[in-house]
């Protein structure tokens, strides 16, 4: 169970703005509570910081491409 | 000249779609995002189908998130093996990563720890989707900004791990490893070196740009948006020259598109990494160089 624990974190610290600003700042009470082994949070409370933050921006700018009107698909035989 | 099988294609985007069907005769291949059609009406799916039958054409799979240890989302992958059935492309394909758990959808291609457990959900998830598909998936690597923590395997061991026990062939994302590398202050080669290479059948192409980090220093953003630079044409030279097998390459642009004789450029470029690569193979044969099967 640990490992879909562990998923799903990093899946929240991804997405979560809010809580991704609590871990930075305490990353240890971040992980209390979550479905995570003792292990995976040492590994977790030494994660690339500057990583996390640049990826996280880049999933926040994919997110919000999607809210944006999509180009129309064209077909030229649609032209006639 | 590439080998009379290796392939150069494009990826087939709405935003340009006008120029690349007046080009269409320059590209030996076309890659659909997949999941742009899963909600398509009768009359687009038609002229995809259409499309299909005049240029050969991949489909590429952005949204099941095959490594993971959760099961596969059934409904995605029901709307995914529809798709194929309907179109019945040459070869379809997924990513190396996770988007979704705890019931977050990341909207993203994420790397999961890997682990052995990511590696058994991913060998599993490939199974199902094979199944369900009746095609087994062209499986790709992916960039990422931040290396998933509680890793116990490197990059390279761990996709070969699940790609040989899947039986799987590969689409290697030059730039996609040539960012990871760099990120992670390792020399490209070596791991172009690493991975499964006897098992590549297709290769993207993309760029993108430095950004700066918080904390000082640089990272090389996969975004898309740009060209591909030197380094990938000679990862993709190399790539060439230490395997036998025909490759299919894509030159994959997401937006920022430039004007098409840019991207006709691009595969002009590729063809001729490819053709300088197979010359040094004829050359200079180095069999054993791929990994042994």
């Amino acid at each position: 169970m640990s490992a879909i624990g562990l998923e799903a974190f990093l899946a929240h610290l991804y997405t979560d703005s809010a809580f991704r600003e609590a871990f930075l700042a305490d990353p240890h009470a971040a992980c209390s509570g979550a479905e995570l082994t003792a292990a995976e949070i040492e590994s977790i409370v030494a994660i690339d910081r500057d990583g996390l933050i640049l990826a996280a921006q880049s999933i926040a700018k994919k997110r919000e491409s999607y809210r944006r009107p999509r180009a129309r698909r064209w077909w030229p035989w649609r032209q006639a | 000249m590439a080998a009379a099988t290796d392939r150069v294609g494009i990826g087939w985007r709405p935003e340009i779609a006008a120029g690349l069907y007046l080009h269409l005769h320059a590209f030996d291949v076309i890659e659909v995002v997949a999941d742009n059609y899963f909600h398509a009406t009768r009359r687009e799916l038609d002229a995809l189908k259409m499309l299909a039958r005049q240029c050969p054409m991949n489909l590429h799979g952005v949204g099941l998130g095959l490594a993971s240890v959760s099961p596969v989302n059934r409904g995605h992958l029901d709307r995914l093996a529809r798709l194929v059935g309907t179109i019945e492309p040459q070869a379809w394909s997924e990513h190396f990563a996770f988007v979704r758990a705890g019931g977050i959808e990341i909207g993203h291609l994420s790397a999961p720890p890997r682990t052995d457990a990511t590696s058994t959900g991913a060998i599993e998830n490939i199974e199902r989707a094979a199944r369900a598909v009746g095609m087994r998936p062209q499986m790709e690597n992916i960039a990422t900004l931040v290396e998933p923590p509680a890793s116990t395997l490197d990059e390279a061991a761990w996709i070969t791990g699940i790609a040989e026990a899947s039986n799987v062939p590969m689409l290697l994302d030059l730039h996609n490893l040539y960012a990871n590398a760099r990120n992670r202050g390792e020399d490209p080669m070596t791991l172009l070196g690493a991975m499964p290479l006897d098992r590549v059948t297709g290769v993207h192409l993309s760029g993108g740009k430095w950004v700066d980090a918080p904390s000082g220093g640089r990272r090389l953003l996969d975004d898309h948006l740009h060209g591909p630079p030197d380094e990938v044409f000679v990862l993709l030279t190399e790539l060439a020259r230490r395997v036998s097998q025909p490759l299919t390459v894509i030159i994959e642009r997401d937006g920022n598109f430039p004007p098409m004789d840019v991207l006709i450029g691009e595969m002009t470029e590729a063809r001729r990494a490819l053709a300088k690569g197979r010359s040094m193979r004829m050359a200079s044969p180095t069999p054993s160089m791929a990994r042994a099967t």
